[in-house]
C-alpha cells in the first residue's frame, strides 16, 4: 500500500471528494453556513477571518465553503463565489484584488469590461474604486451577491505601510452590502485589534486551533476506512499515547496530523518518537525556507532560544549567543515583530521569550540540536507516549494513567502478566532506557537479570502464563504442579493462578509461601498489591514477618519501590536515608518513583532533586513543571513552561490529586 | 436537534433585522435635524453609531432626502466635496423630484450610474468645492432638504491635515462654519458627522484652538441602560434555541458590567457556541463564566494597550496606569478621584488633557454622567489582573 494521502488531498479533487474528505473543522464550517443561510436581505453581512498557522486547514475550509455554494440550489441562486486561493499570490494591492475578482467573474460568464490602469495612474485610488463599482454593478445586474474567499487576507491589508487600502476597503464594505468576505490569515494581524486601525473589531475572528485527540482519531478512522486498513483504527485505540505524544509536540495541525496518518499507513509499527522523526524530516524544507529569510545574527539568536526549549530571558541567552544584552534584545524584537518569537511578560520586569510556533522549536531541537537536545526530545516523546498509552480512560477524567497503582486496572495487569522478569513491572523497573543511566547501575541490573533467570526457568513459565491468560485454569494448574520448578517459583505461580481468578485470600497464602521460600518477586507483587489497595497495616505486618536477608534482597531488586513503601508506611528515617541515595546529581530515577514521591507529598524533595540534577529536569520536563505547580509560588519560573506540555502537566497534577485522595482521603 | 442561532452580528454595523432600535438617540438626532442643526455624533468605537444612522438614513419618515456613507478614504478637499456632490445627487434622485436639476449635473459632471442608487462622477477637472456650493444655491430654489450622514468624519479632517497641511484643513473647518451659520444653506442642507475620536481633539492639533467646532451641536452615544440591555438580550435571543432565564440574564450583564452592544453580542455568541457543541439549550451561570473566560483569552492583545502607554508617555505612565487600575478595580471612577490620583503623581497641569487626549481619545475609557468606565469589559478585566491594586 503506497498511497500518499497528502498528495491525494492536494490533487484536484472533485466536489464530492472535497465534501467526503472534509473531516475536521466541521464546527467552523457549520457556523459560517448557518449564518449565511439565515442572513436575510437587508441585514448586515458578517465577515469572517479564520486565523490559523500554516496547515491549520484554512484553504480546505474555504474550499469546502465554496463547494457548498455550488451544490445548494438556493445558495447558488443568490450568490456567486470567488475563491482567491493561496496560489494567487499576485494580490498585493486592493486593485489587484478587485482585478482578480473581475477576472474570475468574467470566467464565470460575467462581462465586465477591462479598464486600463494607465488612464487613471497615478491616481490608483480612483482606479480601485472604479474596479469595485464595476463589480457591484455587474452583481446588481445579475441580482447576485458575492462571497469573496481570500486565503491570505493579512497580506492584502499588510501590503502597504500605511492604512490607505485598509481604510478604503472598510469604506467600501460599509457602504455596499454586495460583498461578503470570508478570509484566512496566518497571523492575528494588528489590523484586527488595534483601536486606531480601520478594521478594529470589524471581522468575526475564528481561530483554527490544534486538533483535539478526538478529531485526530476521527481523521484516522476515516482514512483507515477509506484505505481499507481496519487494523489502523484498532491500533490507535490501543495505543493512543502515540497520537497524543505527536499531537502535542507538533502543534496538532491538520496537515501534520494527516502526514502522521499517512505514515501510519505506509510505515506501520513504529514507536511515537520514530514517527516524530519522520514528520520532522518532512517539515525541513518549510522551516529551512523560513530560516533563510533571517539574517545570520537573527538565526543565531533564534537557534539558541530554540535549544532552551523553555522560555528564556536575555540574560540566559548572553553566554549562549556570545553577544551583549542590547544586541540580543534588539534581535529578539525584530524576531517578535516578524512573529518568529513571542514575548512573555511576568510580574517582574524581566521579559521571557520563546519561539511562537512550537513545532518549529521541536524541529530545531531534533534536526539542528546536539545529542543532548535530541535525547531530551526523545525523553519527552517517550514520556508522553507512555503516559497516554497507559491511560485506560482519558486521564483528565481522573483515571489512573500508570495503572500500577490500581490492582484492578486491566492494562497494568496485562502488562505485568506479559513479563517474565522484574524489568516489566513498572515500579521496579531499574532499566531506564536512557543514556543517562550510569554504567554502575546498568551492571547491577544485568546481574539482577541473570539471577532472575536462574530462578525462573522461563521455558516452563511461558505455557503457564499463557494458560492463565487464556483462562484455561485446569491446564494452568496442571502445568504448575507438574513442571520442573523451584518451589518458590511454583508457589508464586499458584498465587498468580488464584489471583487471576480473583481468589485473593488464596493468592495471598501462596504469595507468603513463596516469600518464605525466598522468592523476592512474590514479595514485590504482594506488597504492591497491598500498596495499591492502601492496606498499610498489611504491609507493616508483612515486613515485620520476613527475614533480614529477604529485605536485603528486596532492596537490591526493587529498590525504588522499597523506598516508596518506607515513605508510605511512615518509616521516615529509613526513607530519608535511602531516598538521598537515590536522588543524586548524576542519576535519573524512574518516573514512577518521582510520581509516587509527589503523591506522598514530597514536593520539596523532588524539587531539590531537580535543582541538583538539571539533566533529570530536562529529562522529565512535565514532571518538573508539575512539581513547580504543586509547590506553588514559583510563578515566574512557571512562565517558562513550553505550552505544548501544559495539558500533560495538568493531567499529571490531576492524577496526583486523585491518588492523594485515595491514600489520604 | 435543529439549532437556531441567536440573531447576533459582531463587527459590521447592525442593519435590518440585526439592528436593535435605539429610539431615544434616534429621536434626539432627528430633533436636531428638524431644527436644521448640523450634528456631531460622538462615541468611542464599536458603541453603535454607524448602526443607528444607517437605520435613520434608510427609514426616514420626513420629507428629507437622506443618505449615509462611510467617508474614511477621503484625503483631500476635492475628494470630500466630490463625494458631497455625488451623495446629494443620489439622495435627490431617490426622492424622484427635481428632474431638471439632476440632468443638469448629470451632464456637467459626467455621471454614470452603476446599479441601483449608485453612481460615479467621471469628470475630474472641476473644482467640486465650488460645484457643491453652487449646488446648494440651486437647492434653495427647489426647497428640497438634504440630510447627509458622514461616517468617520474626523479621520478625513486628520488625513487632509496630514497630507495637505493645515491650510486645507482650515478651509474645511471654515466651510463647516459657513454651512452652519448661513441660514440659506442650513435650510436645505444638514450634515450629521460621526466620529470616534473627539473632533475637537483633532481640531486642536490642526488650529491650535478648539473653538472652531465648539458651536457644532454634539450628541453623545452612551452604553445601554440596564433595562435596555435586558431588552437587547431578549432581542438577540428571540427564536434562538438557547434559553436563558431572567436571573441568568442579570448574571451575564453583571459580568459584562458596561453595556456596549458589541460586547453583549460577543458574549452571547460565545455562549451559543458553547451550548451548541453540547447540544444543550439551557444557559447556566457556569457556562457564562466559561464563555467569558474563553473570550478573554481570545482578546489577549491587551499587552499592546499597556505597552503603548509606557512607550509613548513614559513620564505620564504612572499616572495613566493608576487611573486605569483604580477604574478597573472599582468599575467606575469619578473626575474627583482622578484629580486626586493626578496630585499624587504631581500632574496638576496636564491631568485633564492627558485624560481626554490619551485615555479617552485612544479608546481606553469614556465618560458618562461624570463617571469614567472602560469601554471594553475584556480590557478592564485584563487590566485588573495585570495591575492589581494592593
Ligand atoms: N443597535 C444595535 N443593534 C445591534 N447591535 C449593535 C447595535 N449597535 C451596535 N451593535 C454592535 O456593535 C457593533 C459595532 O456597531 P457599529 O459599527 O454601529 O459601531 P460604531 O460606533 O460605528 O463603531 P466604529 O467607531 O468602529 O465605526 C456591531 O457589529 C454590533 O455587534
Ligand atoms: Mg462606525
Amino acid at each position: 500500500m503506497n498511497t500518499d494521502i497528502i498528495q491525494y488531498q492536494n490533487a484536484n479533487q472533485s466536489e464530492e471528494e472535497i465534501i467526503k474528505n472534509f473531516i475536521v473543522r466541521q464546527k467552523e464550517f457549520a457556523r459560517v453556513m448557518d449564518d449565511i443561510r439565515s442572513t436575510d436581505e437587508g441585514s448586515s453581512f458578517q465577515h469572517y477571518i479564520f486565523v490559523g498557522s500554516r496547515g491549520s486547514g484554512k484553504s480546505t475550509l474555504l474550499r469546502r465553503i465554496q463547494v457548498e455554494f455550488s451544490l445548494e440550489k438556493a445558495l447558488k441562486q443568490q450568490y456567486v463565489v470567488v475563491n482567491l486561493s493561496e496560489e494567487q499570490s499576485a494580490v498585493y494591492k486592493l486593485y489587484d484584488l478587485w482585478d482578480y475578482v473581475i477576472r474570475d467573474l468574467n470566467a464565470m460568464g460575467f462581462n465586465i469590461e477591462k479598464k486600463d490602469f494607465r488612464s487613471y495612474a497615478p491616481d490608483m485610488k480612483s482606479y480601485t474604486i472604479v474596479l469595485h463599482s464595476q463589480i457591484i454593478s455587474a452583481l446588481q445586474t445579475k441580482k447576485k451577491r458575492l462571497i469573496l474567499l481570500i486565503d491570505n487576507f493579512d497580506r492584502i491589508i499588510d501590503s502597504v505601510g500605511n492604512d490607505e487600502d485598509a481604510s478604503l476597503l472598510r469604506e467600501l464594505l460599509m457602504n455596499h452590502k454586495d460583498i461578503r468576505i470570508i478570509g484566512g490569515s496566518t497571523v492575528m494581524s494588528e489590523h484586527f485589534w488595534k483601536y486606531d486601525k480601520p478594521f478594529f473589531q470589524f471581522f468575526s475572528i475564528k481561530k483554527l486551533e490544534s486538533l483535539s485527540l478526538e478529531e485526530v482519531k476521527k481523521l484516522l478512522e476515516f482514512w483507515s476506512d477509506k484505505m481499507h486498513l481496519p487494523e489502523l483504527a484498532v491500533q490507535i485505540n490501543k495505543h493512543p499515547g502515540k497520537i497524543e505524544s505527536i499531537r502535542m509536540l507538533t502543534d496538532g495541525m491538520p496537515r501534520t496530523m494527516l502526514l502522521f496518518v499517512d505514515m501510519m499507513i505506509n510505515r506501520p509499527e513504529q514507536n511515537g518518537y520514530h514517527y516524530l522523526q519522520l514528520i520532522v524530516d518532512k517539515a525541513t524544507p518549510i522551516y529551512q525556507e523560513r530560516l533563510s529569510r533571517l539574517s545570520p545574527a537573527q538565526k543565531k539568536v533564534l537557534s539558541e532560544l530554540a535549544y532552551f526549549w523553555d522560555a528564556a530571558s536575555v540574560d540566559e541567552l548572553i553566554p549562549k549567543c556570545n553577544m551583549d544584552g542590547k544586541t540580543i534584545s534588539a534581535l529578539l524584537n525584530q524576531l517578535t515583530q516578524s512573529k518568529y518569537v513571542v514575548k512573555i511578560k511576568g510580574a517582574t520586569k524581566n521579559l521571557l521569550y520563546r519561539l511562537e510556533e512550537r513545532f518549529f522549536n521541536l524541529w530545531f531541537i531534533m534536526t539542528q540540536g546536539g545529542i543532548q537536545q535530541r535525547l531530551e526530545a526523545k525523553a519527552l516523546a517517550d514520556f508522553l507516549e507512555k503516559w497516554y498509552d497507559q491511560a485506560d480512560i482519558q486521564p483528565s477524567s481522573g483515571n489512573n494513567p500508570y495503572g500500577i497503582h490500581s490492582w484492578t486496572d486491566k492494562k497494568a495487569y496485562d502488562h505485568w502478566m506479559s513479563g517474565s522478569s522484574s524489568d516489566n513491572i513498572p515500579i521496579a523497573n531499574e532499566v531506564s532506557q536512557t543514556a543517562y543511566v550510569s554504567i554502575k547501575n546498568k551492571k547491577k541490573t544485568d546481574v539482577l537479570k541473570r539471577s532472575d533467570q536462574e530462578r525462573f526457568t522461563s521455558g516452563f513459565e511461558e505455557p503457564i502464563k499463557k494458560a492463565i491468560e487464556d483462562k484455561n485454569y485446569v491446564k494452568g494448574l496442571e502445568l504448575i504442579q507438574n513442571a520442573e520448578l523451584d518451589e518458590g517459583v511454583r508457589n508464586y505461580w499458584m498465587a498468580i493462578y488464584y489471583e487471576h481468578q480473583k481468589k485473593f485470600s488464596d493468592a495471598e497464602k501462596y504469595y507468603l509461601h513463596a516469600i518464605q521460600l525466598g522468592n523476592v518477586k512474590a514479595l514485590n507483587d504482594l506488597s504492591s498489591y497491598f500498596y495499591k489497595q492502601n492496606k498499610i497495616q498489611k504491609i507493616r505486618d508483612l515486613f515485620n514477618q520476613i527475614s533480614k536477608e529477604m529485605i536485603g534482597l528486596f532492596l537490591k531488586s526493587y529498590r525504588q519501590f522499597a523506598v516508596i513503601l518506607y515513605l508510605y508506611s511512615g518509616k521516615m528515617d529509613l526513607f530519608i536515608k535511602l531516598a538521598q541515595e537515590e536522588l543524586t546529581a548524576d542519576k535519573i530515577v524512574l518516573d514512577e518513583f518521582i510520581l509516587s514521591l509527589l503523591i506522598h507529598k514530597q514536593n520539596n524533595l523532588v524539587f531539590n532533586y531537580f535543582e541538583i540534577n538539571p539533566k533529570a529536569k530536562e529529562h522529565y520536563k512535565p514532571l518538573f513543571y508539575a512539581t513547580l505547580k504543586l509547590k506553588g509560588g514559583m510563578d515566574q519560573t512557571l512562565l517558562k513552561m513550553p505550552p505544548e506540555i501544559s495539558q500533560n502537566v495538568d493531567d499529571i497534577i490531576s492524577f496526583i490529586r486523585t491518588k492523594q485522595d485515595f491514600y489520604y482521603g | 436537534m435543529e439549532w437556531k442561532r441567536p440573531n447576533t452580528i459582531t463587527g459590521s454595523a447592525a442593519e435590518g433585522s440585526k439592528y436593535f432600535r435605539r429610539e431615544d438617540i434616534e429621536d434626539r438626532l432627528w430633533n436636531e435635524i428638524d431644527k436644521n442643526n448640523h450634528v456631531l455624533f460622538l462615541a468611542p468605537r464599536r458603541v453603535g453609531k454607524s448602526s443607528i444612522v444607517k437605520h435613520m438614513a434608510k427609514n426616514n419618515v420626513h420629507s428629507f432626502a437622506c443618505l449615509y456613507e462611510d467617508i474614511e478614504s477621503d484625503s483631500s478637499i476635492q475628494d470630500f466635496y466630490r463625494r458631497l456632490c455625488r451623495m446629494t445627487y443620489v439622495a435627490l434622485s431617490v426622492v424622484g423630484k427635481n428632474k431638471s436639476l439632476l440632468s443638469k449635473w448629470l451632464k456637467k459632471w459626467r455621471i454614470t450610474s452603476i446599479g441601483k442608487e449608485k453612481i460615479t462622477i467621471e469628470k475630474n477637472d472641476l473644482d467640486y468645492r465650488k460645484e457643491f456650493f453652487d449646488l446648494l444655491r440651486d437647492l434653495q430654489v427647489q426647497r428640497q432638504k438634504i440630510v447627509l450622514f458622514l461616517d468617520e468624519f474626523p479621520d478625513v479632517l486628520w488625513k487632509i491635515y496630514k497630507r495637505h497641511g493645515n491650510d486645507d484643513a482650515e478651509i474645511l473647518l471654515n466651510d463647516l462654519r459657513t454651512l452652519r451659520q448661513t441660514k440659506a444653506f442650513k435650510d436645505v442642507f444638514v450634515m450629521v458627522l460621526l466620529g470616534s475620536v473627539g473632533l475637537s481633539h483633532i481640531v486642536k492639533k490642526v488650529t491650535g484652538r478648539a473653538d472652531k467646532v465648539n458651536d457644532l451641536h454634539k450628541e453623545y452615544l452612551y452604553a445601554l441602560k440596564p433595562t435596555q440591555a435586558m431588552a437587547f438580550l431578549d432581542y438577540l435571543m428571540k427564536d434562538a434555541t438557547m434559553q436563558i432565564d431572567d436571573e441568568t440574564k442579570k448574571y451575564l450583564l453583571d459580568k459584562i458590567g458596561h453595556f456596549i452592544p458589541y460586547y453583549i453580542q460577543l458574549t452571547i455568541e460565545e455562549c451559543d457556541d458553547l451550548l451548541f457543541e453540547e447540544q444543550r439549550p439551557e444557559l447556566t451561570k457556569p457556562d457564562i463564566d466559561k464563555a467569558y473566560k474563553i473570550l478573554l483569552k481570545k482578546h489577549q492583545y491587551f499587552e499592546d494597550w499597556d505597552s503603548r502607554l509606557s512607550k509613548y508617555f513614559p513620564h505620564k505612565y504612572a499616572y495613566l496606569s493608576e487611573v486605569l487600575s483604580v477604574c478597573a478595580a472599582n468599575n467606575k471612577l469619578t473626575i474627583q478621584e482622578i484629580y486626586n490620583i493626578a496630585l499624587s503623581h504631581k500632574n496638576e497641569t496636564e491631568w485633564k488633557a492627558d485624560l481626554d487626549d490619551i485615555l479617552i481619545a485612544d479608546g481606553y475609557i469614556s465618560d458618562e454622567d461624570d463617571q469614567y468606565q472602560f469601554n471594553s469589559p475584556f480590557l478592564k478585566d485584563w487590566w485588573k489582573s495585570r495591575h492589581p491594586i494592593i
